[in-house]
């Protein structure tokens, strides 16, 4: 009977962590989206987050319904994306240097600088509209907050794989991500189909902060340790694969709230790491990427 | 335009005396300006900058983002701290943090650097956080959060004050600034200069990508490790929170900011960095730096609009970011608050205007004003009858296949290459010519078939094991070493011989009036010669020249077709890609014929001329011609 | 229709087109001839707009458009069939050819409604395309590939199609194939400029041609006046 508790309490820890892993995988796909079309991804990608969640958070105090103010704030994530597509990452790639990746650091920095200033240092609570209570699946407890994240995060990415796919907008952005000379030859214009994916990568990023500043609470700091989760599933994923980030995402949720419930709570993240750091090393495509050859 | 004054000095000695005024007027400074928290600030700085020279092996000279150095410094204060608890004399517990540093710093290495751009970035942010959590949670050995206090030990029984401990930061700062200066003027430095343009022609060339990017960052990890040791012993106090992400962010602006590969972009950025949260503390000067930064970045946009043209993104933001700053500066109320949104500000306005950094800035002034004497070259000597002779089969081919995604791009090619010969490849566009030459050279590995040069079968896909048995090959599309001069790309080939020899390979090709001229700044059959030289300074057993001739003016084709057939009677075999006609009739012992990755025909340039088959694939089909005429209505 | 005059390009380094001059007339085919590595692609590219001309003016119905994005000059009307076909390879056949008119359908509607017409017309022109028509590009063969490149060309209702290399890395039937479509076209009046290193051919099936030797045009001409010329022969007819 020991036994049977033990593992309760484990396939407990996996569920819940798994479900909120598919934040992570939220944000791993705004890395993709942006990877794809330009080869660079934000490394405030955090920030955004944590904007987003912000903006959420006084659009709701404003009095506006949730919803409303989570599109509100998905509006002005996409806004933000565009402007650090703008600002940090565009000149940087045409100079093809790695600039970009310190820009967009740096674009952060301010983003936490200005969030403190405007909205202050503490963490806020975010108030939701459903219920707090949770429900159960043959003993596990999951409750509605979590189906909300995962639910959410799955919505929103589907979503814009359906606009990507049946849109005529959607598959020329796929076609600059193939070759974005000729999709420049087809009339497509491939700095704005870049910036696009910047801005839906953005809006990706406020959406995956309003889902999941009811959990962390809302505060300047809530995601920097996201940038790098979500970095990692996007990677060990593969940074071109798709869907195979969900699955990364939910192991890798799942992986920390178990090694935290049996390492103790600092060691959350350690075995994250390790099997990001080995993942690489042996295959830098990622688990679903496709290899790639060198040309001369 | 005005050339500059000559002092008749070269660049090397100014900057010694420049250096060392500047170290004499550091190490004198504590007699001006005293207290215990000034000569705190100035050590501070001191271990900054082998810290900083550390992180730019990495950032600069490998140009790879690396997040992993605030993690690598505290690996190095731990391993310092602990060996002087364990009581330690100076010097060994500076060894311990160096090593304590350098060894998971070298762990971490050899896979990260198989790694590029994003990919190694987030390999280094991930050590980082795994050493913090591990430093945080270890509470045994680092007694976690709480953090280690230590008394700083002395040197040889001299006890040591504040400022002789800063004395001897800044002795070692100017210990590790020699050494890096000298370790990236050699021919190691040169390869890391050159792995950064083209790591596929440093393997193909035999320079070896991943061993000198490891070593490269296994210095700068012990620098890491050395400056964690003397920040211990600088502050007696240790918290691993103090090292995490914001720490690191710093670094990399530094470096960013001083100007990347340059010991003096580490030595300022280090200085800014140290001082800057200081001096953002004092209002007044504050706002003076930054109303003076904003009058600097408005100079270029204002120039621009003089000259009636919209200015650039990279003129215009950093005004735009100074401008802001200026505003938050005079007119927020609470403007401490804004601290790290005005440093972000002033970063962005460097990092956009700026690329080069401040010493980047400095020099271009600097070479702008003074005229350098260059340094005298050494005669030629060597040169391509130094080449050595080779013997028996050069090259043998039995079975060759690659195919691309179901493209078969290589089929079944068997060939082989005698003593001395020269084989000329050729087909039409697309047929598989560069593919065959690529999977000679290693940078493909066959699906089938095999390959042997000069009797050894080098290990397949694998361009250093191809170079190892004597390939060597030159690039369709020009792969130079930008960053190097003339004389460097040859240095940085030749597995023996010294200046003299690699002036001997110019000559040979023609280019020893452009010895200390940047490849960035050659021609395009400049550069085609260089290549030829590069690989001939390998001293190979089999030369492989991919489309020579591409892209060259009537006359460099003349100068060509001389220096190959010198080549060949220095006895190299040589493999020729080439769709001149007349540079293969006139050098080709044979000619193989190459057509949908098949090999069509094999034999001298008047049999394989005559040949239908030939003739049909590569000079275009007859009957096709015919067909259309009766279509058309000419 | 479109005017070049002494244009240079190139890559870094020394331009490889070094101040060419060409001409091409409504509803004509004209063919640029050389040897690889002559500058005939960076000619091309510079004409698209997918480099930036260092020097000289380009006039399409009578307007410069050196410095256009390529976008920008495509939606003008001029359309690169590019050297090795660059087909979007994870998209599927249909994919590829809608993206050919992309500037002229709608964005977020129904848009294959909207380009059925031109769908149609590209599947009656190459039957083959139909079939494979939810195939992803990439995994077509050599010779269905470029036809998918010409039928995405065509797809842009173009009003200059340029041709670089069609019949780079195919086998001599397809070539055969290829150039009896670019004949068909021409017939219908579309104007085409077409690069290409098959001499022969090239001359067979163009009116005017301009022989390029290491990025200058040395020889220009009505095409059977080329053809029987004793230099252009000795030098690609062999």
């Amino acid at each position: 009977m020991q036994i049977n508790v033990e593992f309760l309490a484990l396939a407990q820890m996996a569920v819940s962590g798994g479900l909120m892993g598919m934040a992570y995988a939220l944000v791993a796909y705004g890395f993709q989206l942006t990877h794809a079309a330009g080869k660079a991804v934000n490394f405030g990608q955090g920030e955004l987050v944590m904007l987003g969640a912000f903006t959420g958070l006084s659009l709701s105090g404003c009095g506006l319904p949730y919803w409303a103010a989570v599109s509100g704030a998905m509006v002005v994530g996409a806004a933000l994306g565009w402007f650090v597509e703008r600002t940090a990452v565009r000149l940087a790639l045409q100079q093809q240097n790695e600039g970009w990746v310190l820009l967009t650091i740096i674009v952060g920095l301010f983003g936490v600088s200005a969030a403190e200033n405007i909205w202050g240092r503490e963490d806020k609570p975010f108030p939701v509209p459903w219920p707090e209570s949770s429900l159960d699946f043959f003993g596990i407890s999951v409750t509605w907050q979590e189906l909300v994240v995962a639910a959410g995060a799955l919505g929103i990415m589907t979503l814009i794989e359906l606009a990507k796919r049946y849109t005529m907008v959607g598959i020329a952005v796929q076609a600059v991500s193939a070759d974005q000379d000729a999709a420049e030859v087809c009339g497509i214009r491939s700095r704005s189909a870049i910036s696009l994916s910047w801005a839906v990568s953005g809006m990706a990023a406020a959406f995956a902060g309003t889902i999941i500043g009811p959990v962390t609470t809302v505060g300047p700091t809530m995601a920097a340790a996201l940038t790098l989760k979500a970095f990692s599933v996007a990677v060990v994923a593969g940074l071109d694969s798709g869907f195979g980030l969900l699955l990364v995402g939910l192991a890798l949720g799942a992986t920390e709230n178990i090694s935290g419930f049996l390492l103790g709570s600092g060691w959350r993240e350690a075995p994250g790491l390790i099997m990001l750091i080995v993942g690489l090393a042996l295959r830098p495509q990622g688990l679903f990427g496709k290899k790639i050859i060198r040309k001369v | 335009m005005f050339a500059g004054v000559s002092l008749g000095l070269r660049e090397n000695t100014v900057e010694r005396i420049l250096r060392t005024a500047i170290f004499i007027g550091l190490a004198a400074l504590p007699a001006l300006w005293q207290g215990q928290y000034a000569i705190g600030l100035l050590t501070l700085m001191a271990v900054y900058g082998v810290l900083l020279i550390g992180l730019d092996t990495t950032v600069g000279y490998l140009g790879q983002i690396n997040l992993a150095q605030a993690a690598l410094f505290a690996l190095g204060a731990y391993g310092t701290a602990l060996a002087i608890g364990a009581g330690a004399s100076l010097p060994l517990a500076l060894a311990a943090g160096i090593a304590a540093a350098l060894l998971p710093g070298a762990a971490l290495a050899l896979p990260a650097l198989r790694l590029e751009g994003p990919q190694f970035a987030l390999s280094t942010l991930s050590f980082a956080t795994l050493t913090i959590i591990v430093l945080n949670e270890c509470e045994s050995v680092t007694n976690g959060a709480l953090g280690l206090s230590i008394t700083r030990p002395s040197l040889f029984s001299i006890p040591l004050n504040a400022t002789s401990f800063y004395w001897l930061c800044l002795a070692l700062l100017f210990g590790v600034w020699e050494a890096s200066k000298m370790l990236f003027k050699s021919r190691f430095g040169l390869a890391i200069e050159a792995l950064r343009d083209s790591p596929t022609a440093t393997d193909a060339l035999g320079i070896g990508t991943l061993r000198h990017k490891v070593l490269a960052f296994a210095w700068g990890s012990a620098l890491a490790g050395l400056a964690g040791g003397l920040h211990t012993m600088n502050f007696e106090y240790l918290q691993p929170a103090a090292f995490g992400y914001d720490l690191m962010v710093m670094l990399l602006l530094g470096v960013v900011f001083g100007g990347r590969r340059s010991q003096w972009g580490a030595f300022l950025g280090a200085a800014v960095i140290a001082m800057l949260p200081n001096l953002l503390s004092n209002r007044t000067l504050f706002s003076f730096l930054v109303s003076f930064g904003c009058i600097l970045t408005v100079v270029r946009p204002i120039r621009a609009l003089l000259s009636h043209r919209v200015p650039v993104f990279r003129e215009a933001a950093p005004a735009i970011a100074m401008a802001l700053a200026v505003t938050l500066v005079f007119f927020v109320p609470n403007v401490e608050e804004w601290r790290k949104g005005i440093f972000a500000l002033f970063l962005f306005a460097v990092v956009v205007g700026l690329p080069n950094g401040i010493a980047g800035a400095l020099t271009a002034t600097l070479h702008r004003w003074i005229r350098f004497t260059p340094l005298p070259l050494k005669p030629a000597a060597g040169g391509i009858n130094s080449s050595r002779k080779s013997e028996g089969i050069a090259l043998r081919l039995f079975g060759l296949c690659k195919s691309f995604g179901g493209m078969r791009a290589v089929e079944n090619v068997t060939l082989e290459i005698g003593q001395g010969e020269t084989l000329g490849l050729i087909g039409p566009n697309g047929s598989g010519k560069t593919t065959l030459v690529n999977l000679i050279s290693g940078l493909y590995t066959p699906d089938g078939g095999t390959i042997e040069i000069a009797g050894k079968r080098p290990a397949s896909g694998s361009l250093m094991s191809a170079f190892s048995a004597g390939a060597a090959r030159t690039f369709q599309n020009l792969q130079p070493f930008f960053g190097l001069t003339a004389l460097e790309s040859i240095l940085v080939c030749q597995q023996e011989g010294g200046e003299s020899e690699a002036m001997g390979w110019l000559l040979a090709v023609g280019l020893e009036g452009k010895a200390r001229v940047r490849c960035s700044e050659l021609s395009y059959g400049d550069l085609r010669f260089l290549e030829i030289a590069r690989a001939l300074a390998t001293r190979p057993r089999i030369l492989m020249l991919d489309e020579p001739a591409a892209g060259m003016s009537k006359p460099d084709i003349v100068r060509l077709i001389d220096l190959i057939s010198s080549i060949k009677r220095a006895g190299i075999p040589i493999l020729l890609i080439e769709h001149h006609q007349d540079v293969v009739a006139e050098l080709c012992d044979r000619v193989a014929v190459m057509d949908g990755g098949r090999l069509i025909a094999l034999g001298t340039p008047n049999q394989v001329r005559r040949d239908p088959k030939v003739i049909e694939a590569y000079l275009g089909a007859d009957n096709i011609a015919r067909e259309n005429m009766e279509v058309l209505p000419c | 229709m479109l005017k070049a005059e002494n244009l240079r390009a190139g890559y870094s380094g020394d331009d490889a087109v070094r101040g060419i001059s060409i001409e091409i007339a409504e509803g004509s085919c004209v063919a640029l001839v050389g040897a690889n590595g002559a500058g005939k692609s960076t000619l091309v590219k510079a004409l698209c707009g997918l480099i930036k001309p260092r020097g000289g003016r380009v006039l399409f119905g009578g307007e410069n458009i050196v410095g256009l994005p390529a976008s920008e000059i495509a939606r003008r009307g001029i359309s690169l069939c590019p050297e090795g076909r660059r087909l979007f390879a994870p998209l599927t056949v249909e994919e590829n050819l809608l993206l050919g008119a992309y500037p002229r359908l709608p964005s977020f509607g129904p848009f294959r409604r909207a380009a059925s017409g031109d769908l149609q017309h590209i599947f009656e022109l190459f039957p083959r395309l139909e079939e494979r028509r939810l195939q992803q590009a990439g995994s077509l063969s050599g010779g269905e590939q470029q036809m998918l490149a010409l039928g995405r060309v065509l797809m842009a209702r173009p009003r200059l199609m340029i041709l670089d290399e069609p019949s780079m890395g195919l086998a001599p039937i397809l070539v055969k194939e290829i150039f009896k479509t670019i004949s068909s076209l021409r017939a219908t009046g579309m104007t085409i400029l077409l690069s290409e290193q098959f001499a022969k051919s090239a001359l067979a099936v163009s009116d005017r041609a301009y022989i390029i030797e290491q990025g200058s045009v040395v020889l220009e001409g009505m095409s059977t006046s080329l053809a029987k010329n004793p230099a252009v022969i000795e030098a690609y007819l062999g």
